[in-house]
């Protein structure tokens, strides 16, 4: 029997309560540090983000919580279950980063292997198969073997891998990568709704204004630290300004003579205060 | 405590893809046709037979391509699926859903076991209507008074043996790609493993025979290794294995097994994505 530890607070979705992970380096050398005591905690519902540049620790984090790797110290806990309990991870969808899946099934036979794994009823299965093929936008491509997929078609039928035991939780390892605009806008689109479906879902990205745009709460990582961590609200406040894209210039003013002539303001575009924030958090931490 | 205990379905589920994968794979076509067409072809080889009988150098020539390609299959199959799917993150998605990890392993090795098996009942159903046709054909002839009688039970015996041989060394290698990073090192190590295990019992005598200390210890580790000439059936008309003996041979090769599992999964488990 697995000994659990006293959680950091009130049950959470996900947890990393004081976490440390080292990696060793070999040859007497010090061990690499690619956490340090952190505390993460993700609520239930909404969509948590995971920013840092490479090498923060941001999927060293991920697969902690997926039991994938074990911690030096510390605990990490699914619903108040150790992680590395496989029951406990029943309740988790998984998206890696750089996507690898078996090149000899047709995408529609995995999903089939992964339902199974992941006890989805035989009555649903071929229904719920096709459910989240077409949420993906992946129905023509589903009899094909996973070998021919490009690099966006395997992060589509990753998602759908995920999607497909309806979990109540998505852990998303850099999901946009090597998807093209309108891929990224689609996935976008999916993890707003499934939020609206009440999933928690964390996820790393690099595209910050993606993640500005889609989350309720983000935490930024760097050095192994959790340097910013804060509520949608911190940076929405800070970017109360129109942004007005595409209209030529002597419409701008002429919308903001309408705005000001009604006792409104405009004021500068700060949509890329995330950005902002981001970069401040990560340069200091470098300091 | 869940530590040992299996799901039955999740590792019948893990069995039936990778026989799956092996199966879709060229490669693993490749050596069936290629053992296939060298068992069948074992009756043009029959001028190189250095004066033994003809069926014997068939039943020699066919068991020796069995062996030979049945050995590489039992290497190189657990090293691509488990050191391999390692290497290459596929493990990581399943590994990452409520999968133990002892169900992944004991999985992929009944997979890897069930199409050893498939192989080497092919291959033995192959070589057996090869020598019947040929008993046929030889039974009025001269030459057919120094040809052994091979039977069907001779066959499924000597099969059944090379199986339990390539199980119990697919069961070592196993356990050798939760160890290595990756396949090619699971492969090397797993062809040393073979080698010296066909060459344990002469190795042991030798070193234990010269009295030296360091001899002796090097003799005592050879003796650790699994001992693939247990596995060599007689010919007919020879003294044959009594059926206790079999069952010796199956009890030493289920020993080991058991050993090469339970090793795969406790370094599996420990092993980090």
């Amino acid at each position: 029997m697995t000994a659990i530890a006293p959680s950091c607070g009130p049950v959470a979705a996900l947890e990393l309560c004081e976490v440390t992970k080292e990696y060793p380096s070999g040859c007497g050398r010090m061990p690499l540090r690619a956490l340090d005591r952190v505390n993460l905690r993700v609520g239930l519902g909404g969509i948590f983000g995971l920013l840092g540049p490479n090498g923060s620790g941001k999927s060293t984090a991920l697969k902690l919580l997926l039991g994938l790797l074990a911690p030096t110290s510390g605990t990490c806990r699914i619903f108040g279950l150790p992680s590395e309990v496989p029951e406990a991870r029943r309740v988790i969808g998984y998206v890696p980063d750089g996507p690898a899946y078996p090149r000899y099934l047709t995408g529609r036979e995995f999903l089939r292997f992964m339902a199974r794994l992941t006890g989805v009823s035989r009555s649903g299965r071929e229904g719920r198969l096709m459910e989240v093929l077409e949420w993906v936008g992946l129905q023509d491509a589903a009899d094909r073997r996973i070998g021919g997929y490009s690099r966006g078609m395997l992060q589509r039928i990753g998602l759908a891998q995920a999607l497909v035991h309806n979990p109540r939780i998505l852990i998303l390892d850099e999901p946009t990568a090597g998807v093209d605009a309108v891929g990224v806008t689609a996935i976008d689109s999916l993890l707003t709704r499934l939020r609206a479906e009440g999933r928690t879902i964390l996820l790393t990205s690099h595209l910050l204004g993606s993640l500005e745009r889609i989350c309720d709460e983000v935490a930024i990582l760097a050095q192994g630290r959790v340097v910013y961590a804060a509520p949608r609200s911190a940076w929405v406040s800070r970017s109360s300004g129109l942004r007005v894209d595409a209209l030529p210039a002597p419409e701008q003013i002429a919308l903001r003579h309408w705005v000001e002539a009604r006792g409104g303001k405009v004021a500068a575009a700060s949509a890329d205060s995330l950005e902002r924030i981001y970069g401040e958090a990560v340069r200091a931490a470098v300091r | 405590m869940r530590a040992f205990a299996i799901d039955v379905g999740r590792v019948g589920l893990i069995a039936e893809d990778t026989i799956r994968e092996v199966a879709r794979q060229r490669l693993f076509a490749g050596f069936v046709i290629g053992a296939a067409g060298l068992v069948a072809g074992a009756h043009a080889l029959r001028d190189f037979n250095f004066g033994a009988p003809e069926l014997v150098f068939l039943v020699d020539c066919g068991f020796g391509a069995l062996t030979m390609f049945g050995a590489v299959l039992a290497i190189v199959l657990p090293a691509q699926c488990l050191a391999g799917d390692g290497e290459r993150r596929v493990a990581q998605t399943i590994l990452a859903g409520p999968v133990h990890r002892g169900d992944f392993v004991i999985g992929k090795y009944l997979g890897i076991v069930a199409l050893i098996g498939l192989f080497c009942a092919a291959l033995t159903m192959i070589l057996a209507a090869l020598v019947w046709l040929r008993q046929g054909e030889l039974s009025g002839a001269a030459i057919g008074a120094r040809e052994p009688d091979f039977d069907l039970s001779w066959f499924a015996r000597h099969a059944v043996l090379q199986w339990m041989k390539l199980s119990l060394l697919a069961a070592v290698v196993l356990w050798l790609a939760t160890l290595a990073p990756g396949p090619l090192g699971a492969t090397v190590a797993g062809f040393l493993v073979f080698l010296v295990g066909h060459l344990q019992p002469v190795a042991e005598q030798i070193y234990r025979r010269s009295g030296t200390l360091a001899a002796e210890s090097v003799g005592r580790v050879i003796g650790v290794f699994p001992d693939f000439q247990l596995f060599a059936e007689r010919l007919p008309g020879n003294p044959e294995l009594a059926t206790t003996d079999f069952f010796r041979v199956a009890s030493y090769a289920a020993g080991y097994i058991a050993a090469g599992c339970a090793l795969a999964i406790h370094c599996f488990r420990r092993r980090e994505f």
